[in-house]
């Protein structure tokens, strides 16, 4: 079980997040959803250990190490001629020394086959487009093998099937490690189709995590992301939503 | 052109080139150091050399030993360590700041130098201090250059160590100390004021196996700390959001490796002099040549270093017939259209 437990966050001098308490247990996959400036980004940079506020993790009642945690920043993009596979190896960078281990490459190289990356495994990472540096950077955060990950909008710049194919992948990495993995979205229904649980931000706190079912409803979504949302079922019986405009002005872009 | 299939055999035989471009590069320094050695004034020839080699510094030859053991080996290593610890700090400035024309020169480590040594060749000897002559300047030029990576970083750290505010602190300090040392040279009586131009011409004809000791032991105690931050380099080579993400303490690896700068520097800059221009082109020459894996740039970026200048003590040598044209002149007339291609080269790729 992973307990986190945080203090009020703030960004820039402003009060962004109340504080906040949940837990999440191995093998879950949860969302955190909100819309634009609610705070996702901030509350997953505060649980990596990247923000001036302490945010105590633990899980089974130890305290989890940074390095245990792994984060995907929102804003990814790359200006290095590192290639693909050097880029991933650098996900264990803490335990890489002067030689790499034959042993090593080859797992790297393994993940990215499972990936579907093998293709461009020697390209720089300057010449990818902005969809291979997203999956690129997603496959150095897997090699990395946190206990706990998060992902900051990791879909943001993947076209259909990988939107797909990288979250499955992630939420199969937490059933088979026992890690738990955090992601921001902004896709409502895949959010409802691979977490777990889905924990809303907005208006300055976060709620508490729930079951999709129970927390994607009208009464949450209206006033939250000021759209009307119709709930639809696809054939494999998951929630699908689809937002309507409520012909008003979102409050704020007042 | 035959490319191969499989995009991980290319990869691995881009590292097996890596390798051997690194073989290379050390091959071709290997052949300036014997030029170098055999190239001066005195005009010795290969055979000669060998012999003196042979008979060792006691030799019967006194004039010989003494011009192949107190002038030409000596000169020989510093330029070595000289361009190795230039070209590492190079690159290091250049990895920590984000910024391809990052150099201890551009950063106003040099000027810094200069102007410290001219302190102490201005005031020095009325100040009766216990320290000779010949080694207040260094002194003075090493405190300097502390003094200046010091004043960077405080003004740095205002802001939060941000790289742009250290460049730009950087340059603040390089035209300040500049301006400082203009005072002195205008100050100086023409017989000081030729010392300090002199001394500001780096240049190897200072080097004796004293200094080659104190810069090269300054050399081998940063090369651990270097080493030990490899993957944390080249982890910051994909930018600050991720190397932070990747759990790496970006400010603490930007001030463990700025004062590891300022040691190399000011080991490379004490007891030569100004030298331009290899500390911002032999980390190009490195990246071009091997990527921006740091195990591999960080050593090729010193081999540039020292082979850049083994050349230019070489053409320095070959171009007069008397006293040798200082390095530090044939690397700034040499280092600009060396900079220009990197420059174009960059904008083409
Ligand atoms: N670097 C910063 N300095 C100051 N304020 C910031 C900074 N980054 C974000 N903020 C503010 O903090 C608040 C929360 O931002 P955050 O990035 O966490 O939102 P988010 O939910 O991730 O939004 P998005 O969906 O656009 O990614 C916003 O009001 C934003 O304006
Ligand atoms: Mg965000």
């Amino acid at each position: 079980m992973f307990q986190i437990t945080g203090p009020a966050l703030s960004r820039g001098g402003a009060a962004v997040l109340s504080p906040f308490a949940f837990a999440l247990s191995r093998g879950e996959m949860m969302g955190v959803v909100g819309p634009n400036g609610a705070g996702k980004s901030t509350l997953l940079r505060a649980i990596a250990g990247l923000s001036a506020e302490h945010v105590p993790v633990t899980l089974d009642g130890a305290r989890l190490g940074r390095a245990a945690i792994g984060h995907l920043p929102q804003a990814f993009s790359v200006h290095s001629a590192l290639s693909v596979l050097d880029c991933v190896l650098l996900g264990r960078r803490e335990r890489l020394g002067l030689r790499v281990p034959p042993d090593i490459i080859a797992e790297a190289e393994a993940l990215l086959a499972q990936l579907g990356l093998a293709r461009i495994a020697d390209r720089p990472m300057t010449a990818l487009s902005g969809g291979q540096q997203q999956r690129v950077l997603i496959a150095q955060r897997l090699f990395r093998q946190p206990a706990l990950m998060l992902m900051d909008e990791p879909t943001s710049a993947l076209d259909l099937h990988h939107q797909l194919s990288a979250l499955s992948e992630l939420r199969t990495y937490a059933r088979a490690a026992g890690a738990a993995v955090i992601v921001a979205l902004h896709d409502l229904t895949l959010a409802a189709r691979f977490c777990d649980r889905i924990l809303i931000v907005a208006h300055g706190g976060c709620a508490q995590p729930d079951s999709p079912d129970k927390v994607l409803t009208r009464q949450t979504i209206e006033p939250n992301w000021t759209v009307e949302p119709e709930f639809l079922r696809c054939r494999d019986g998951a929630m699908v939503i689809v937002p309507h405009s409520l012909g008003q002005r979102h409050p704020a872009a007042k | 052109m035959t490319v191969a299939a499989d995009p991980l055999a290319r990869w691995r035989a881009r590292a097996a080139r890596r390798g051997v471009a690194v073989l290379a590069a050390t091959l071709v320094l290997s052949c300036l150091v014997l030029a170098d050695i055999l190239t001066g004034p005195s005009g010795l020839s290969l055979a000669e050399i060998w012999q003196l080699v042979l008979a060792g510094p006691q030799g019967p030859d006194r004039a010989g030993a003494s011009i192949l053991f107190q002038i030409r080996l000596p000169q020989t290593a510093m330029a070595l360590i000289v361009g190795a610890c230039l070209g590492l700090a190079g690159l290091l400035m250049q990895t920590i700041l984000a910024n391809p024309l990052a150099s201890p020169f551009t950063l106003g480590f040099s000027a810094a130098a200069g102007f410290g040594a001219a302190l102490a060749i201005l005031f020095g000897s009325a100040l009766a201090l216990p320290v000779p002559a010949h080694f207040l300047t260094p002194i003075c030029a090493f405190l300097a250059t502390l003094a200046a990576t010091a004043l960077v970083w405080l003004i740095g750290r205002m802001k939060g160590t941000q790289p742009e505010i250290l460049v730009l602190a950087g340059i603040a300090v390089m035209f300040f100390f500049q301006s400082l040392l203009s005072l002195l040279q205008f100050m100086a009586s023409p017989e000081v004021l030729q010392q300090i131009v002199f001394w500001l011409f780096g240049s190897l004809l200072k080097a004796n196996w004293t200094t080659v000791q104190i810069s090269g032991a300054i050399l081998a105690l940063c090369l651990p700390f270097i080493a030990r931050d490899v993957w944390a380099l080249t982890a910051l080579r994909l930018g600050e959001a991720n190397a932070e993400s990747l759990g790496l303490d970006v400010a603490a690896l930007r001030r463990r490796a700025f004062l590891i700068t300022a040691a190399l520097t000011a080991a490379a800059v004490s007891f030569t002099g100004t030298i331009g221009f290899v500390g911002l082109i032999a980390p190009h020459v490195a990246r071009s040549l091997v990527g921006e894996d740091h195990r591999l740039a960080l050593p090729v970026a010193a081999v540039m270093g020292a082979l850049i200048l083994t050349s230019a003590s070489v053409v320095g040598k070959l171009l007069s017939s008397g006293a040798a044209i200082p390095v530090g002149i044939i690397t700034a007339v040499a280092g600009i259209p060396m900079l220009l291609a990197v420059i174009l080269r960059h904008e083409r790729g």
